[in-house]
């Protein structure tokens, strides 16, 4: 099908961005445009005007600090994937990104447009979640941070409001190590699945652990349970099946094309114990 | 003093490379949307919403005063647009005319009932939303189940029910049989609906050509077929309408026939003055285009004690979709005709049956019903063979025909022409290493990450003949083919074909062909295609794997013709007898250039004219031998004298996550008889594509419908093909039995990679899991398999 009509322009700072997306209440923000054309060439949107974000350099930086690194927006996920410094200082993402698409989706679509996005089986909404990120908005009336916690609010949605902008995450460096696993129906397709796991082992017994679940529920999902039960106990094969197993009891899984919310829940538990199996192993 | 006499030029049986691939690849070939006609207006389509409704009224006010719409139409706009008939036409089948719109009732969600044509595209698809509809809706019968209800509401209501063809074989006493066998393995098989998805969708433009007739250009396999029906429902004699293929980006069967759609397309253009476009968009393609497959066996099979076949009872059940459309019964047909395969069955009853549901039709998809039908019995082989214990290779090499007993006719009628069954199973069982790969398998049983062996026989039908066995089975075209080979005044040569290039690389085939047969290097033959204009005509379009077959031996036979014309001038330049003289390729005398084809004394071979100068002396006529009419040209016609039945085995190793369920394919031997090779990278090419087809409606492809009979696959984010990462290598073993019906040995080899190859991969994988829970159902996702080890863990 053919896009609907639309207007386009091109800004080239944040303000005059924002300040285009104040003029009309359906622009929306195109970034890569690997999610919102073809969502437009179905015509399942229909937005009067795109903003296109793609020369606001200012969007492209990213910041490395002692403690935290800021990633812009529009970096691509191939440049994340080539980054020094994000395979050094987080390792989870690194590895996660090997999951986004294909390279040549990878070279165009972007980090802010991925998260802005929210679809419930992309990996890096769960990475952000993982790691304890926070996204960086900015709207007529300034900048807000919003922990990733309370900025994943469904399939498709987040905290973001009209006429506001992503245009940074921080994430902080984990003091864990972390192992991602996930589940797609053929490489590069969205995940069915995913685990991201992180421990801090004394010996084989969990000081600390961290579980998030993605695609599982319609954003992020973290174990609680199952990370309460693993603190302070060695990853033994029979830990590592049980914290599967907790980590999706009472999930209500969703359901899709790809999968039923059994099969989803017991993939979800087969890649937690694997991430598991991996770091006791020190496989990472 | 003799000319060296040149070695061996023959170019058949040598992969000489297809030409125009570099143009293919950088994007530079011209599909039907790269035709440019100034003033082109672009089509779009209102579509049904629901499954089945009857048509209370349509209103196209609002959609009509959308600027840059020129005309919005229904059927009742278009007074005398007629329908298509159906193409395979069995005894007592019902009707059901094929219109391009709908008349008084919707049958599927996506059926057009009306039709915009505006100045582009977008505003088309804006306007075709804006057509009114009202509806009253009717129950919709969403399976072959819920069609086959005693009380279910009918499609068609001057039909008795919901049936739409039947054919039935008996041979034997299939019923005693069954009754004294050892075993009798009884299951359901079933195939799910699957997209053909050719890369290039469907694809229209129709152009007035100022003199009352219509030039069509058609992303199509069948130009002749097209040209014919387009003629039929406009009621135009055929010489006013040309049907032009350019490049086809893949048809795979879904392009074999002609469509309703193209004789409205001609309409408009005639009614509007204007060439008119329509490009079949990739998510209209879910519904405006036969799906393939969609056949459930119902199959019983009795053994003896050693694992031989004393029966087979069996009913082919098809989900027709909402229309017999062109190929009617004909997958079921086919399916069943061949479902005995290569074995020795003495005692056959065979049911063949197409029911129509509220879905998009289905119709050919390569492989024609054999892929179905070879799932249920090459599954039910291995079944036998371990509940006899016997191993699976066993099983088969019990039940093969042999090589003795060709030709031989099988219990449904098909005659096996040639081939060594059991050679060739055994030599890709040893290429394979079946025995150690199956010893593996074992030591991986209780490991997290399962092992299995499968393998499967399959035979391939191809070149449905001849024309007489076409009318037998109902099919209103014939299976020959008509061609020109015309030698220039240079001495080179242009084959005129019916037959269509579709990216499968039947033009170089051809020009290999004839360039041997007429002693020349295959550079000097060109071949063109694709326009009913060329003097050429190919009955059943380029489908049924009868390319090279078919369009082959007519070639060989046209250029034989020509061989003959130039044997008569050479002779009469040499001024010697036509039986003294005879072709050849020879280097001029000392000369070490390339050889070239010459006409030359028998008895003196240093005696010679070259055919470059017989092609000249032929254009000027000057002087002549007798009774020879002027230039070099032969028109023949080649009607086939039958089926030519390839044939081959399949093994492949797999691995099942024994947690996800998720099946990886290791790798694949894949044995095969063709019959003569012309062009061995041609052959691989067609096996490993349709290897990779087969790989992706085993695992991953599924066309489904939700309970109101909406798609819920309409892109290729959500309809899964097999990416290149899916497929493994495979190791090809060949092996070469001419066909005796042929000239040239042929055997037709398009179809060959999808029939095996999903049953033994689901060979492979139960192989891997245990015989708990049977499997008997495809695709195989990683979720049913799952399923089914959860199941045989509970047992
Ligand atoms: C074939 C294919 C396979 C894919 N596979 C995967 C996969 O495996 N995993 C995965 O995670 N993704 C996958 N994707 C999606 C891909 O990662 C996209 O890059 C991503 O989802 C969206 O990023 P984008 O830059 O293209 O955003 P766009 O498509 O340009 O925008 C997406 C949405 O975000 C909004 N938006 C974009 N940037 C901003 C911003 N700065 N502020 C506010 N709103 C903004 C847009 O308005 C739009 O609504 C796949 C895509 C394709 C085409």
């Amino acid at each position: 099908m053919k896009f609907p009509a639309f207007a386009y322009a091109v800004p080239e700072t944040i303000e005059e961005a924002l300040e285009l997306l104040a003029s009309d209440a359906d622009a929306r923000p195109l970034a890569g445009g690997q999610s919102l054309l073809p969502i437009m060439a179905l015509r399942l949107a229909a937005p009067s005007m795109l903003v296109d974000l793609g020369r606001i350099d200012m969007l492209r930086q990213c910041v490395v600090g002692p403690d935290r690194m800021r990633i812009g927006a529009m970096r691509t996920h191939a440049a994340n994937a080539a980054c020094f410094d994000v395979w050094a200082q987080l390792p989870l993402m690194s590895d996660a990104l090997h999951h986004v698409a294909h390279q040549a989706v990878r070279n165009r679509g972007t980090f802010g447009g991925s998260l802005a996005h929210a679809d419930a089986g992309a990996e890096m909404p769960l990475v952000v979640s993982a790691l304890d990120g926070a996204i960086i908005l900015r709207g007529p009336h300034g900048e807000r941070s919003v922990p990733a916690a309370d900025f994943f609010q469904g399939h498709y949605t987040t905290a973001i409001e009209p006429g506001e902008l992503l245009v940074a995450v921080e994430l902080p460096y984990s003091p864990l190590q972390w192992a991602f696993e996930e589940f797609a129906r053929r490489s590069g397709d969205l995940a069915v699945a995913m685990a991201a796991v992180g421990v801090d082992l004394d010996g084989d017994v969990c000081r600390d652990v961290r579980i998030l679940l993605g695609s599982v529920g319609e954003r992020p999902i973290r174990a609680h349970d199952a990370e309460a039960f693993l603190r302070g106990r060695p990853l033994t094969p029979g830990a590592i099946t049980e914290a599967g197993r907790m980590a999706v009891a009472g999930v209500a899984a969703r359901s899709d094309i790809h999968a039923d919310p059994a099969y989803r829940a017991s993939i979800a538990a087969v890649l937690v114990s694997r991430a598991l199996d991996r770091l006791a192993r020190g496989d990472f | 003093m003799d000319a060296p006499t040149a070695p061996s030029c023959r170019s058949t049986g040598t992969s000489v490379r297809r030409r125009g691939l570099a143009r293919i690849v950088a994007g530079k070939a011209a599909y039907v949307p790269d035709q440019h006609l100034p003033g082109t207006l672009d089509v779009a389509f209102a579509r049904s919403p629901v499954a089945h409704a009857h048509i209370r009224s349509i209103d196209i006010g609002r959609a009509a005063a959308l600027p840059g719409v020129v005309a919005v139409r229904t059927m009742r706009d278009l007074p005398g647009l007629g329908s298509l008939s159906s193409t395979w036409e069995v005894a007592g089948q019902r009707h059901c005319p094929e219109h391009a719109l709908a008349t008084d009732r919707l049958r599927h969600v996506g059926q057009a009932f009306a039709v915009v044509v505006a100045n582009d595209r977008a505003t088309a698809e804006r306007a075709a939303a804006l057509v009114e509809i009202d509806l009253e809706p009717l129950p919709a019968l969403l399976s072959v189940d819920a069609a086959l209800e005693p009380d279910a509401p009918r499609l068609y209501p001057d039909w008795p029910d919901n049936e739409a063809a039947r054919a039935e074989w008996l041979v034997g006493d299939p019923d005693a049989a069954l009754d004294g066998a050892a075993l009798v393995v009884e299951e359901s098989f079933t195939s799910q609906r699957v997209h053909p998805l050719s890369l290039e969708t469907r694809g229209i433009l129709a152009a007035p050509d100022g003199e009352g007739g219509v030039t069509l250009w058609v992303s199509t396999q069948a130009p002749h077929q097209v040209k014919m029906a387009v003629a039929s429902a406009l009621g135009l004699p055929e010489h006013r309408l040309r049907v032009i293929v350019p490049n086809v980006g893949g048809g795979f069967g879904m392009k074999a026939y002609p469509h309703a759609d193209e004789a409205l397309l001609a309409r408009l253009a005639l009614d509007l003055g204007r060439p008119v476009r329509w490009i079949e968009d990739r998510r209209e393609s879910f519904v405006s285009s036969a799906m393939g497959r969609d056949q459930r066996v119902d199959l019983r099979v009795g053994f003896d004690a050693t694992g031989r076949i004393l029966a087979l009872d069996g009913v082919v059940t098809l989900d027709k979709g909402a229309l017999i459309g062109q190929s009617s019964l004909g997958t079921a047909w086919v399916g069943a005709a061949f479902l005995p395969g290569g074995y020795a069955i003495p005692a056959v009853r065979i049911i063949a049956r197409a029911i129509v549901t509220n879905t998009p039709q289905t119709g050919a998809y390569r492989g024609y019903g054999q892929p179905e039908t070879n799932l249920a019995l090459e599954r039910t082989l291995d079944i036998a063979a371990d509940r006899l214990g016997i191993s699976p290779a066993e099983i088969r090499q019990r039940n093969f025909i042999v090589p003795a007993q060709m030709p031989h006719m099988i219990a449904t009628g098909v005659t096996l022409d040639s081939g060594d069954y059991p050679r060739l199973l055994d030599m890709t069982l040893e290429r394979f290493g079946y025995e150690e790969a199956r010893a593996r398998c074992a030591a991986a049983a209780a490991s997290p990450v399962r092992r299995g062996v499968g393998i499967a026989c399959y035979i391939e039908t191809s070149n449905m003949a001849p024309s007489a066995a076409a009318a037998y089975l109902g099919i209103r075209a014939g299976s020959f083919d008509l061609l020109t080979i015309r030698m220039e005044p240079t001495g080179h040569v242009r084959i005129d074909t019916g037959q269509t290039e579709l990216g499968q690389g039947i033009s170089i085939t051809l020009a290999q062909l004839c360039a041997d047969e007429l002693m020349m290097p295959v550079e000097d033959v060109v071949v063109a295609h694709g326009d009913t204009a060329l003097p050429a005509f190919t009955s059943y379009g380029t489908a049924g794997s009868a390319g090279a077959g078919v369009g082959g031996a007519a070639v060989i036979k046209g250029a034989a013709r020509l061989r003959d014309k130039l044997l008569l001038w050479g002779a009469h330049l040499l001024q010697l007898d036509a039986a003294a003289v005879e072709l050849a390729s020879a280097r001029p005398l000392g000369d070490e250039g390339a050889p070239r084809a010459v006409v030359r004394d028998k008895a003196d071979p240093g005696r010679q004219v070259a055919v470059s100068e017989i092609a000249r002396a032929a254009y000027f006529f000057h002087s002549a031998p007798d009774g020879v009419d002027p230039g070099l040209e032969a028109s023949v016609g080649y009607d086939p004298p039958g089926f030519a039945i390839s044939y081959g085995a399949v093994a492949v190793e797999v691995a099942v996550d024994a947690e996800t369920g998720k099946v990886a394919i290791e790798r694949m031997t894949f044995g095969h008889d063709c019959g003569r090779v012309i062009n061995p990278a041609i052959v691989e090419g067609q096996i490993s594509g349709a290897v990779a087809q087969a790989i992706g409606a085993t695992l991953y492809e599924a066309a489904r419908y939700d309970e109101e009979g909406r798609p819920l696959s309409t892109s290729l984010m959500d309809y899964m093909l097999p990416l290149a990462a899916d497929v493994p290598p495979i190791d090809l073993v060949h092996l070469e039995t001419p066909s005796p019906l042929y000239p040239h040995g042929v055997k037709g080899v398009g179809e060959s990679g999808t029939i095996a190859v999903p049953a033994a991969i689901m060979n492979a994988v139960q192989h891997a899991i245990g015989t708990g829970t049977t499997l008997t159902a495809l695709p195989l996702s990683a979720e049913r398999v799952w399923e089914a080890m959860r199941t045989t863990a509970q047992i």
